[in-house]
């Protein structure tokens, strides 16, 4: 488990600068270095988020950077089975990327791009550093849980394969091991009748989530809910999955009724103050969230039908 | 021949003014090549850095700067003990330059380093180590003023007042900067009569002016004692006095010359990093830069002052207001802030300038707490009167039915009237802009809302006055020169505003040369003459008067010099572009041909006088207002008002309490509009930024301690979400106005906040009583109507 | 404390610079402090506000919280780099609508626009208002720069 940051109460005024920044060439120098360096050294992919945390003095520790931008990780593969997202990816090659815009039933996923705005950000910005950053406000992570991705990461013990959902267990906190890197995000290709949507409560059109929401939910042959995936984010600190909604929603008609008495579960969650609104509000409009995301992915899934 | 015959005749001869004039300053700045403060560099300079305090009370017990002096590349070290023992501040001397054994606000500065690269100085601060004695600390305004409060500033009464307004303290509430009241009427009588009483409790929230280039300072300390300053300010005289009071040195030996400015609106009247950048650079001896942060811009500088303001009306059952009776309470933060001092006065301008109203009191408090100092913000106290006041004015009509337009033409102001500080009231065209803004919003149409789903339709409506403030001056000298251009020195920082492209299309009417020819350089107290600053949409105005009058007194000397060289008349010539000519005639004699060159033909000059020097200055004497009766001792305390009226069209999201904005119209009176596009652009980004305080920003202080000082977390409008402001400009003229000219820099932010809360409540029914208007307290809002009705 | 300075090569508008700097360093800071070209504004430091807005490979990046390193081999385009005259398109319409005021944010707003309309030659106004959205401007209220972007964008596409 790795601590991205120290969440400190400073106003050291020296800026973070590194002693040393390398570029590896390949994956096996990048986790050498990693695994030799531990907590000194640190992955940079695009930087946005580091930079975040250096300007806030939340990594002291570190000494090193070590730049994934020339291991060949930036791809998107599609095959049969599923989509595959190299780390690197930035937010731009995948919104731009045309396997994105035209497999059926990723919508939460194309949704959740669009909702990163500042392109300046999105030329930088990797798919990797937005699920390891590991806070609860950014969007990509609430849409990949929803669409069931999974991780590939690779270390010093070669490979393992993690479901995303879990895989950010608290406020800067996830399940990254020492001289882990994130290589590839998999996104399983939704099935027939799926369909997906995700949505975002945001106080400018360049803001940090209040709340945010993925819904992937699929449909059997009659239109009923054979299974979905309801995801929050926004409201504690890791994005999270409202199983008791989900369990509401399987079975039902998806009726506009059944939908509203599932989402009401949502305003169950415990959720956390934050500068973007208070909990008690975050608690009034989740279940309102949810409804609309589910309402939307609703009708993918049975244009996908 | 009718006024309006020779009025309009009069325009068709004015040759640039009226014009939307390519700005002048634009193709500098478009090309990265304009120079502001932020850029502003020089040889050998050191870079500056300042300590802050992490409390927002606490003693200071020791200040540790050995490791921090031994650094290497470490060139100066201060603490207040290093630098003169003296308060300052416009109104109130009350402020350090670095807190000496006492921080009261999270930021505050307490030590600085110059070292020859800002990563040594970043080090550098961080070695000093401060010990610090925590203190209880208040930062609720109603709280501090309490009689048994912690008392921010416990020698109060021993500091010196400022001298422009005197200030009034409290000895029974020891955190009381500054009281004014006004009495006017009999207010117990007038609510005897009333058949209603309508009261209400509003507030607003610490916005901060987030002017785009943080704040900055160049110093460098002469060999002979002299300092010069390189600072984006908006007054640059008032940089130079107070480095003056700091340091003791006489104004003269002070140098401030301003680059271009990244924006200011009201906060960069005052010094921000210019006292530490000079003490360093006097210990260095060597030039020093203090830029600050955007953090420290956010924590460090100034912000609106919240307000907190009572509001209690008497009305009678056809809509006349019979007595009102307010009481504001200004959270001044920590400090006098300046000018921000004088908010606390000025607030009442903004109360007793639209409506006429038989009995009325109004008590304006500001009161220190352990927040970020106040000071000046564009509109200047009005805001946030106007916020009360126009929220209320739709209360009352929803409360007793009326029509919310006809209450508004009910109790207005006419000229001649006495307003409730003993003003009369010249003609200021309320009608006007109401009727404009009438048109686009068209309250008369039936209502167009959604048949179903969360959202729902308002319209609101807010009418406003804008004062500009008295007594302040400006003077403009022009330098003709023998090849035919014009330099224009004047100390008014382009601060964005378009000023100087104003001040050369009035030049330039006036000597009836291109715009071209004119040059104007940048503000430089060695050289430019004294002007009040950029403030209180004050410039057009007295600036401009003054600019007029010089380019006049130079196209004098210019015709009296003609007339003997042509032997013609003055009254037979006339100049035209860079020719006096002989009216009905054939003589003529270019401005060049005045001027003699000698044998090296290195210059020109003018026998008798050398240079072509025309100069010009505008001050207006006004009475001032008696802070213990609110009565002005003349029938004048302002300049003039410029009144506003702003329309709004939004949706309301009733399950959410989201927002979205869908038309603003914003009319008000200019006078007249010198650069057509200029004005334009003043009231669009007068009214976005009003609409950022009015709907998202807000400065939150946890603990005593800001926790979104910067820009991932204090939300500022943006171009999508931001509707584009429908700007509608008025022209009557204003009696002295340069061409019938007023300001228009302020109006535009007045009416926005309550405009919009007046629409929301036509939309859901439900009313927010504090900026900014988030959807967290619209929904709240929702919820408690919701519940009422039930 | 050690930091590896480095030497790094850059290409800025054009011309080719070596320099030599903490590879940390944001970009921002050697266009600004080291090679002089103070036309690509710094406001916040903290990918905020925009006034820092460059071109990399051809791609709007904050260069306020980009590592110089990166930009290493690769072309920066800054604002002085789009016309010294400022005849280019941008600049002109800005101008002819006075569309900005303190215009500290202008260097900024013309390189994202100039990579929207790189990328997207004939935008609708919806599309301008959105590559501005990392782009703050204080004092204009956005509607006269969007107004002068799409006019821009028409004068280009009519001169191709
Ligand atoms: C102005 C601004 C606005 C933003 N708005 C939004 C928004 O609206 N919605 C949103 O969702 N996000 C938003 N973001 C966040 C942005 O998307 C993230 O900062 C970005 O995704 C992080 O990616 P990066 O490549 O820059 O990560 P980096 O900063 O390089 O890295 C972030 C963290 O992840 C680790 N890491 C990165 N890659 C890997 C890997 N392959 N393997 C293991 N560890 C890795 C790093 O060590 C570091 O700890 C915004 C950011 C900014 C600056
Ligand atoms: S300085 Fe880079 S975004 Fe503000
Ligand atoms: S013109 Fe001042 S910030 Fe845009």
């Amino acid at each position: 488990m790795l601590k991205l940051g120290i969440a400190i109460d400073t106003v050291a005024s020296s800026r973070f600068r590194p002693e040393d920044y390398v570029f590896p060439a390949t994956m096996e120098e990048a986790i050498s270095i990693l695994s030799s360096e531990g907590e000194k050294a640190r992955i940079i992919a695009g930087g946005t988020m580091l930079f975040e945390l250096a300007e806030r003095k939340m990594i002291p520790e570190v000494k090193k950077l070590v730049d994934l931008s020339r291991i060949g990780l930036s791809y998107v593969a599609s095959d049969p089975e599923a989509i595959r997202i190299g780390s690197l990816t930035t937010l731009s090659e995948l919104t731009n990327h045309e396997t994105i815009g035209q497999t059926r039933g990723i919508g939460a996923l194309t949704d959740s791009l669009s909702w990163i705005r500042p392109i300046q950000v999105k030329n930088v910005a990797t798919v990797g550093g937005e699920i390891c950053s590991a806070t609860p406000l950014f969007d990509l992570p609430p849409a990949l849980i929803a669409l069931n991705a999974k991780l590939i990461l690779v270390g010093p013990n070669g490979s393992r394969t993690t479901d995303l959902d879990g895989f950010v267990l608290d406020y800067l906190l996830c399940d990254l091991r020492q001289g882990e890197l994130l290589k590839e995000v998999v996104i399983p290709r939704p099935k027939k009748g799926s369909g997906s949507t995700f949505t975002k409560l945001e106080r400018t059109a360049n803001d940090f989530a209040l709340l945010n929401c993925g819904v992937a939910l699929e449909l059997d042959k009659e239109a009923k809910c054979r299974s979905a995936c309801v995801c929050l984010g926004g409201a504690l600190g890791a994005p999270s999955r409202l199983s008791k909604v989900e369990n509401k929603l399987v079975k039902t008609n998806l009726s506009r009724q059944d939908i509203e008495k599932a989402a009401e579960f949502a305003s169950e969650v415990q959720m956390s103050q934050s500068v973007q609104a208070s909990s008690a509000y975050k608690k009034s409009v989740a279940k309102i969230i949810c409804r609309d995301t589910i309402l939307s992915a609703k009708e993918r899934a049975l244009d996908n039908n | 021949m009718s006024t309006t015959q020779q009025q309009e005749e009069r325009e068709t001869l004015l040759r640039h003014i009226g014009k939307s004039v390519t700005r002048v300053d634009l193709k500098a700045k478009m090309t990265g090549r304009a120079i502001y403060g932020y850029d502003f560099s020089l040889p050998h300079m050191l870079h500056g850095k300042i300590k802050r305090s992490p409390y927002p009370h606490a003693r200071i017990l020791k200040i540790d700067t050995e490791a921090a002096r031994t650094l290497n590349g470490v060139r100066a070290v201060i603490t207040a003990w290093d630098v003169p023992n003296s308060l300052y501040g416009v109104m109130l001397k009350d402020t350090p330059m670095l807190a000496r054994d006492r921080v009261r606000y999270v930021g505050e500065a307490v030590a600085a380093v110059a070292a020859d690269s800002l990563e040594i100085a970043e080090e550098a601060v961080d070695l000093i180590k401060v010990e610090y004695a925590p203190l209880p600390y208040v930062t609720n305004v109603e709280k501090a003023l309490e009689k048994e409060s912690v008392v921010i500033h416990p020698d109060l009464p021993t500091y010196k007042a400022g001298p422009p307004f005197p200030v009034r303290i409290d000895p029974n509430r020891p955190n009381v900067g500054n009281h004014y009241h006004v009495e006017h009427g009999n207010v117990e009588s007038g609510f005897s009569e009333a058949d209603f009483v309508v009261q209400n409790r509003f507030e607003t929230a610490a916005m901060q002016h987030m002017h785009l280039e943080p704040s900055c300072a160049v110093a460098r300390a002469e060999p002979d004692g002299r300092v010069t300053i390189w600072s984006a300010t908006q007054s640059p005289y008032m940089i130079r006095q107070q480095i003056s009071d700091i340091f003791q040195i006489s104004t003269s030996r002070i140098r401030v010359i301003a680059p271009y400015e990244g924006g200011g609106f009201g906060s960069r009247l005052e010094v921000h990093s210019e006292p530490v950048a000079v003490a360093l650079a006097m210990k260095s001896r060597k030039p020093v830069k203090v830029a600050l942060t955007r953090e420290e811009v956010f924590t460090s500088t100034l912000v609106r002052h919240p307000f907190v303001v009572y509001i209690k009306d008497g009305v009678k059952r056809d809509g006349t207001i019979i007595a009102r009776d307010m009481k504001v309470i200004l959270n001044g933060g920590a400090y006098s802030g300046g000018f921000g001092m004088s908010v606390c006065r000025n607030c009442i301008f903004g109360a007793v300038s639209t409506y006429n109203i038989a009995n009325f009191r109004f008590d304006s408090i500001r009161v220190f707490t352990n927040a970020p100092p106040g000071g000046a913000f564009r509109g200047y106290g009005s805001t946030q009167v106007d916020w009360a006041i126009e929220c209320q004015m739709d209360c009352i009509a929803n409360e007793l039915h009326l029509d919310k337009i006809q209450i508004r033409r009910r109790n207005l102001l006419h000229a001649g009237d006495r307003n409730a500080i003993g003003e009369t009231m010249k003609d200021v065209n309320h009608h006007g802009v109401v009727e404009r803004v009438l048109e686009k919003l068209r309250l008369d149409e039936p209502r167009q809302d959604y048949d179903s789903g969360p959202w729902r339709r308002g319209k609101g409506f807010a009418l406003t006055t804008k004062y500009t403030t008295a007594p302040t001056a400006s003077a403009a000298t022009v330098r003709v020169l023998d090849d035919h251009t014009v330099i224009l020195f004047v100390s008014g920082t382009e601060i964005g505003a378009g000023s100087d492209t104003i001040y050369s299309q009035i030049v330039a009417e006036e000597l009836n040369c291109p715009v071209e020819s004119v040059i104007v350089s940048g503000p430089d107290t060695m050289f430019t003459p004294f002007d009040d600053g950029a403030n209180s949409s004050r410039r057009t105005y007295y600036l401009g008067n003054a600019c007029r009058m010089a380019a006049q007194d130079a196209r004098q000397q210019i015709l009296e010099r003609a007339s003997r060289a042509l032997q013609v008349p003055e009254s037979n010539l006339m100049v035209e572009d860079w020719k006096i000519v002989e009216r009905n005639g054939s003589k003529s004699i270019k401005v060049s041909e005045l001027f003699l060159k000698d044998q090296t033909r290195s210059g020109a000059f003018l026998p008798g006088s050398g240079d072509l020097i025309g100069r010009g200055v505008w001050h207006e004497r006004v009475g001032f207002l008696d802070p213990v009766t609110g009565r002005c001792t003349t029938d004048r305390a302002v300049t003039y008002y410029t009144p506003v009226a702003t329309g709004v069209e939004v949706e309301v999201n009733e399950e959410t309490g989201f927002m979205r904005v869908l038309n603003i119209y914003c009319a008000i009176d200019v006078g007249k509009a010198i650069n057509p596009l200029s004005v334009e652009g003043q009231i669009e980004g007068g009214v976005v930024q009003g609409l950022g305080g009015a709907i998202c920003e807000e400065l939150i202080l946890q603990d005593g301690k800001p926790i979104n000082a910067n820009l991932a977390d204090y939300k500022v409008p943006l171009s999508l979400g931001t509707p584009h402001v429908q700007a509608i400009v008025l022209e009557s003229p204003e009696a002295n106005g340069p061409y019938g000219a007023r300001g228009v820099g302020e109006g535009p932010i007045t009416g926005i906040s309550p405009a919009l809360a007046n629409a929301i409540v036509d939309a859901t029914g439900a009313r927010v009583y504090d900026i900014p208007l988030t959807p967290e307290k619209i929904l709240a809002a929702i919820n408690l109507k919701a519940k009422q009705r039930k | 404390m050690a930091r590896a300075r480095k030497r790094i090569s850059l290409n800025v508008n054009g011309t080719d610079y070596s320099i030599e700097a903490n590879p940390y360093d944001s970009l921002n800071w050697i266009l600004r402090e080291e090679l002089g070209l103070t036309g690509t504004k710094r406001g916040c430091d903290t990918g905020g506000c925009g006034s820092c807005t460059v071109m990399v490979d051809g791609k709007a990046i904050y260069s306020c919280m980009y590592p110089v390193v990166k930009a290493a081999g690769k072309t920066v385009e800054t604002i002085e780099g789009l016309s010294e005259e400022g005849d280019h398109p941008l600049q002109s319409a800005i101008v002819r609508n006075s569309a900005l005021q303190c215009a500290y944010c202008g260097p900024g707003i013309i390189m994202s626009a100039k990579s929207l309309l790189d990328s997207n030659p004939t935008p609708t106004e919806t599309e301008v208002r959105e590559a501005l959205v990392g782009n703050i401007c204080r004092c204009t209220g956005y509607g006269k720069v969007v107004k002068s972007i799409l006019e821009a964008s028409i004068e280009i596409a009519k001169s191709r």
